[in-house]
């Protein structure tokens, strides 16, 4: 494949000086809010796998309440996945990595 | 017959291939062969011509002026500059304008190479004038380009300590295919006093001995009437106590992370000083001595790369690893990195090494509009020296965030190639598009040119594939987990509640 070479690019340049480019996260806290999203990702981690009492410890359990209901996903799952997913991206940024 | 055929056309490939090495003015370079009776028409005259040799780098830099007039009885549009075919892959950043101040002289001339169908010691640079030169009419043009492996040392071995002398041949007479009616070659040396330069019997056209030597300037000429194709070979030779540095290969990556805010630099040399070598054995004794008086020597220890303001996390390793002799001077106007190579480079060694640093990206990336973005890079930085550095192979690498498309870019400096390659690095999924700008026979003078421009679309989706990837690896641990924790595996019948 071959690069296409234009002209005028430079003017181009010009005219967008009005909007650098801004990070989602400036650099000085790409670690902050990396180990903030990955200490999120944990917790609600602990608290879905505390959540949920699964038929293998059911004899255990004397009132037997098992939480097996699907909403946990959505509710603890899917915000500490994508505290993890943001939250490593940050953080590989953030040890000098960037992705 | 068929043979014939067959042969003439690789003799052609293998030719072009050939000619493509000279770094013409940028992206308006191509190739053309021409036939061996091929003279140029006698349709031009080259009224007045002075050429301007600078002698203070390691490379000679060469800018003609010609004026030239039309003595055909048609408008003419090709000029047909002469080059001497054993040079012609010396030269570099070939460019060629006219000296009128009109808008239009603004842009160089389209240059083409021309190099006859079998071995020949002439080639031509056919310059495309921006308007055709109308009959009697004169025009102004300047030609300028730098001659890479031009001079050699003489003596070619010297003491550790010892002043170098470096010959430069060339000829009197700047050779061209039309009739010149006045010319003269002046010479800037690095010195006031050349070792020995080559004396001409005959007077100039003023009747003064030839050359004339004043200061640190050297004149041949001026000479009249001189016939088309002639040559007049002299050379000088003169003190440069300096190393004659030549990046044989250097490599550059610009690396652009929207998700840090960073632009990453490595830039990777292949030295070697083409100055003097060693007469005797290295003496370490003798250059830790040396070291105190910081006397001129032929050999390279420090190099100094002016980076750009805002610079940061700079890095320097070799083949062994980190080299710790190095000194970083942050600033906001510019920023200094000086190293120092782990030994001298002497006449005749080599050291390869990479240096490499960060940026913040908002310098550098302005948005265009919707999912546009323009960037704007140096296509080279490197180290400022006195003698300056000669670059035979340039690559220059751009790394564009993953899912990059629509590239398109503008550079400031001839180029031999551009292409589009994948890279993949961490946490990749399909790669990395990566612009591949390639060049040759580049001088230390293209830190100066400008920049690289490079437009790209980088759609939402693909800005949020990196998170989502692991997002979505992560919530199908969950998922699993959450199905494997309701599988009911016990042996027996369920207890009713």
């Amino acid at each position: 494949m071959s690069a296409a070479s234009s002209e005028n690019l430079l003017q181009l340049w010009e005219a967008a000086k009005s909007s650098p480019f801004q990070p989602l996260v400036a650099k000085d806290l790409q670690f902050f809010v990396a180990f903030t999203l990955l200490i999120a990702a944990v917790l609600l981690t602990g608290v879905f796998g505390l959540s949920k009492s699964t038929p293998f410890h059911s004899k255990c359990n004397a009132n037997n309440n098992t939480d097996r209901s699907i909403l946990t996903l959505p509710a603890l799952g899917v915000p500490a996945s994508l505290a993890f997913g943001f939250g490593s991206v940050f953080m590989i940024c953030a040890v000098g990595v960037y992705v | 017959m068929k043979y014939s055929s067959s042969l003439r056309h690789c003799a052609v490939a293998l030719l072009s291939l050939s000619l493509a090495t000279p770094a013409l003015a940028a992206s308006n370079s191509s190739v053309k062969l021409l036939s061996n009776s091929f003279t140029p028409a006698p349709v031009f005259e080259n009224t007045e011509l002075v050429r301007n040799i600078n002698l203070e780098k390691s490379y000679p830099r060469e800018t003609t002026n010609i004026v030239i007039r039309n003595i055909g009885k048609e408008a003419q549009s090709e000029y047909y500059f002469l080059f001497p075919t054993a040079e012609i892959h010396n030269v570099g950043t070939f460019e060629a304008r006219s000296k009128v101040s009109a808008d239009t002289a603004k842009h160089p001339f389209k240059v083409e190479l021309a190099q006859y169908e079998t071995p020949s010691a002439n080639s031509y640079f056919i310059l495309h004038l921006n308007e055709p030169l109308k009959p009697s009419e004169k025009i102004t043009i300047g030609v300028s380009y730098a001659l890479l492996s031009a001079v050699h040392p003489l003596p070619a071995l010297i003491e550790q300590v010892a002043a170098q002398t470096i010959v430069y041949p060339f000829s009197a007479h700047l050779p061209s295919a039309y009739k010149s009616q006045k010319q003269k070659t002046k010479l800037k040396l690095p010195t006031s006093s050349p070792a020995e330069f080559t004396k001409l019997e005959e007077k100039n056209a003023e009747g003064k001995k030839d050359p004339v030597h004043q200061g640190s300037s050297l004149t041949y000429g001026p000479y009249n009437a001189v016939e088309p194709f002639s040559t007049k070979p002299v050379s000088v030779r003169y003190e440069f106590t300096k190393p004659l540095l030549v990046a044989t290969k250097f490599e550059r990556d610009i690396e652009v992370s929207h998700w840090g805010g960073n632009l990453a630099v490595e830039e990777r040399y292949w030295l070697t000083n083409r100055g003097a070598k060693l007469k005797n054995h290295f003496s370490r004794v003798q250059w830790q001595m040396s070291k105190y008086a910081n006397p001129a020597s032929v050999s390279a220890g420090s190099l100094t790369l002016p980076l750009l303001g805002g610079a940061e996390n700079p890095y320097y390793t070799d083949d062994i690893g980190n080299v710790s002799t190095s000194n970083f001077r942050p600033g906001r106007r510019e920023s200094l990195l000086n190293i120092r190579p782990r030994y001298p480079i002497y006449g005749g060694w080599n050291y390869s090494f990479k240096v490499g640093w960060d940026h913040s990206l908002k310098g550098f990336l302005r948005k265009a509009g919707g999912e546009k973005h323009v960037l704007k890079v140096p296509f080279m930085e490197g180290p400022r020296t006195d003698a300056g550095i000669a670059y035979e192979q340039v690559t220059v690498r751009v790394v564009l965030p993953e899912g990059s498309e629509n590239i398109k870019f503008e550079a400031g400096v001839p180029l031999t190639s551009s292409f589009i390659q994948t890279h993949r690095t961490f946490m990749d999924t399909t790669g990395r598009p990566t612009l591949v700008l390639t060049a040759r026979n580049a001088i230390e003078e293209w830190r100066e040119r400008p920049h690289v421009v490079i437009t790209y679309d980088y759609p939402w989706t693909a800005a949020y594939r990196k998170p989502i990837v692991i997002t979505a690896a992560v919530f199908s641990v969950f998922a699993l987990t959450w199905v494997i924790g309701n599988l009911d595996v016990r042996i027996g019948k369920r207890k009713q509640a």
